[in-house]
């Protein structure tokens, strides 16, 4: 391996700031308690081996480690796409209260490292930008606590067709949300 | 930034790179994994998997209701570009027009002989009513003229789903040096001059009282002493002797540098302590209404500055020092015989490390050309070398220079070393008296 890129990864690491060294435990602390949490309800509902359970500990908290370290990339994506592929695997159970723990995990992780990535390592974020991003949170909370009890309330009242209506429902709101900002047209076509 | 005029700073330029707003990878991220978890969801008819959902498409839908429609404009700049040795300015970066604007993020590069502040040069702040400022304390450590380099500016949208990017242009920033701690008690070297502030040996127009004498035709109305005339019953002057000034010649040796500079607070290297010695003695003479006047030897990019006074002259003085550029290792060019010019009656303040023989030859030209001369040793006491090899070849060198200086104090050129406030002030005291004897001039 060439020194030079050694001594480069040392110098950044070196410079990196408390403040981004703290983001980043979290962001990894939020993997790890949400893959945890996804094992720990494994435990209940499956017959799973212990390798079973640890293997995607491992994954996952590697890959979050990578994600904290390439924070403006695709790796972040890979990383909840395991995360979830772990919970859709070891769970079945729709209504289980552990999915709202996990939710807010996921999401905390993935905005954590939006927020690492909006600034170079050795930055330290103003106290008024951190206040910011952590008041916004309440509302990811409350939409996923909301959701949470849309589906215990309809679960064994046909909540099969609810979740399926909810989720079209959810697929036209993306299909809106990924097409073309309508502000993005000239003005002549709106 | 808003009235740079008053502050002295100039007007602040609008970026010149005006990209426009791009998701970033965290809004994919978020869209990706609320449509495909949702998707999960409808397939397997999973309400847990809708739940991992709700947050991420809670994000996005706050995230493309909060996207900026149009890029912002960025003004930046310096608050001053002018600075003395350890002063500090402001670099500010304001964007308007920033609705749906959430976090402003400034990365300025590293520059040498420029602190940043934070350290980092990155700086960050919440926007508020489409509005948001940035900025990075600058502080010179060490004279001269450097740039601060372009300053990526990030502007991001909520969540950090939408970003764009900005530069600032380049900023010159002029670095004059710290004068030293220097005054001199002494008297000053007589000249050709009939201005200044020192009393001349010859009577003439001036402010110190000489005597009283009958009217001459010539005389100023205003010196007529009335009293003295009403008294004596013939028209009688006050005479006053003629005031005079001293031109000061700095001669600044930029062809060598000894030792390692480390800035305004730690220690200096030769051409450190030559550059501000010499702001240290111009600022004493110009502001007392002394003639200074300046060249540089080995570097052809300083102007000859001509000999004048005032606070006008000393800033000419000091940003002509800011020109110098410390040698990249090549030799001395030689001496420079225009250094003989208009050297008459003139005290010849040279200063250098004197390491390369251009300086000391410098000095004894202008000395055999009758100036009076100065040289003052710039030469820090210690280089803080660690090779003992090194040591061993600089203490052979300071040996070889101690007989150099020797030869040349046998000519009669003193030799000083530069101690701060008062280093010149034996040497102008030996200069009045011999002033007031023959003196032979060698051609």
């Amino acid at each position: 391996m060439n020194l030079d890129v050694v001594h480069d990864s040392i110098d950044r690491l070196r410079s990196t700031s408390s403040q981004r060294w703290a983001l980043a435990l979290l962001a990894v602390g939020a993997v790890g308690a949400a893959s945890l949490i996804s094992a720990f309800v494994a435990d209940d509902v499956t017959d799973a081996s212990v390798a079973f359970r640890v293997a995607p500990i491992v994954v996952a908290v590697g890959l979050a480690l990578v994600a904290v370290g390439l924070p403006d990339s695709h790796t972040a994506l890979v990383v909840l796409a395991v995360l979830v592929l772990q919970w859709w695997v070891m769970t079945d159970d729709p209504t289980s209260a552990w999915a709202i723990p996990t939710a807010l995990c996921l999401v905390g992780f993935h905005a954590l490292v939006a927020l690492l990535a909006t600034t170079p390592p050795s930055a330290v974020l103003a106290g008024a930008v951190l206040r910011r991003w952590a008041g916004r949170a309440l509302v990811p909370v409350a939409a996923t606590v909301a959701v949470w009890g849309l589906a215990v309330a309809l679960d064994g009242r046909g909540g099969g067709v609810a979740v399926v209506l909810v989720g079209l429902a959810a697929l036209a709101a993306a299909g809106l949300l990924i097409g073309p900002d309508p502000r993005d047209r000239p003005a002549d076509d709106r | 930034v808003t009235d740079p005029a008053a502050r002295g700073a100039s007007a602040p330029t609008a970026a010149h790179d005006q990209a426009c707003w791009r998701p970033t990878f965290a809004h994919v991220r978020t869209v990706s994994i609320a449509t495909v978890a949702a998707l999960a969801a409808v397939v397997w008819t999973r309400a847990d998997l809708l739940v991992l959902a709700a947050p991420f498409a809670a994000v996005a839908v706050w995230s493309i209701a909060a996207r900026p429609s149009a890029a912002p404009s960025l003004t930046s700049g310096l608050d001053e570009h002018t600075l003395t040795e350890g002063g500090v300015t402001t670099w500010r970066a304001t964007l308007t027009d920033a609705d749906h604007v959430d976090v402003v993020v400034a990365a300025m590069p590293p520059t040498g002989w420029l602190d940043r502040r934070p350290a980092s040069g990155v700086a960050s702040s919440a926007a508020t009513h489409g509005e948001a400022t940035v900025s990075v304390v600058v502080a010179p450590t060490r004279w001269g003229r450097r740039t601060v380099e372009p300053v990526a500016v990030i502007a991001t949208s909520a969540w950090a789903a939408f970003r764009w990017s900005g530069t600032s242009p380049l900023e010159p920033v002029t670095t004059l040096p710290l004068a030293a701690g220097f005054d001199a008690r002494a008297a000053f070297h007589p000249s050709d001059g009939l201005v200044g502030v020192n009393r001349s040996v010859r009577p003439g127009e001036g402010s110190e009282f000489a005597s009283v004498r009958p009217f001459q035709p010539g005389d100023r109305l205003r010196r007529v002493n009335w009293a003295r005339s009403t008294r004596s019953g013939t028209l009688q002057v006050s005479a006053t002797w003629a005031d005079q000034d001293t031109h000061v010649m700095l001669v600044v040796d930029a062809s060598s540098e000894v030792g390692r500079s480390e800035g305004i607070g730690g220690r200096p290297s030769s051409l450190d302590t030559t550059i501000r010695a010499a702001a240290a003695i111009a600022e004493h003479y110009a502001l007392r209404g002394e003639r200074v006047s300046l060249r540089v030897l080995g570097s052809t990019s300083v102007p000859i500055v001509p000999p004048g006074s005032g606070r006008g002259h000393l800033r000419r003085i000091h940003e002509a020092l800011t020109l110098i550029t410390p040698p990249t290792g090549r030799a001395g060019r030689g001496f420079d015989p225009r250094l003989l010019h208009s050297t008459g009656q003139v005290l010849a303040v040279m200063l250098s490390p004197l390491v390369t023989a251009d300086a000391l030859d410098a000095a004894v030209a202008m000395g055999r050309h009758g100036s009076t001369v100065a040289v003052v040793d710039t030469l820090p006491a210690d280089l803080g070398h660690r090779d003992p090899h090194a040591e061993l070849a600089w203490r052979i060198r300071l040996l070889e220079r101690r007989n150099e200086l020797r030869a040349v104090q046998e000519l009669g050129l003193p030799v000083i070393a530069w101690r701060g406030p008062d280093s010149l002030d034996g040497f102008l005291r030996d200069v009045a008296r011999r002033s007031q004897a023959p003196r032979m001039r060698v051609r």
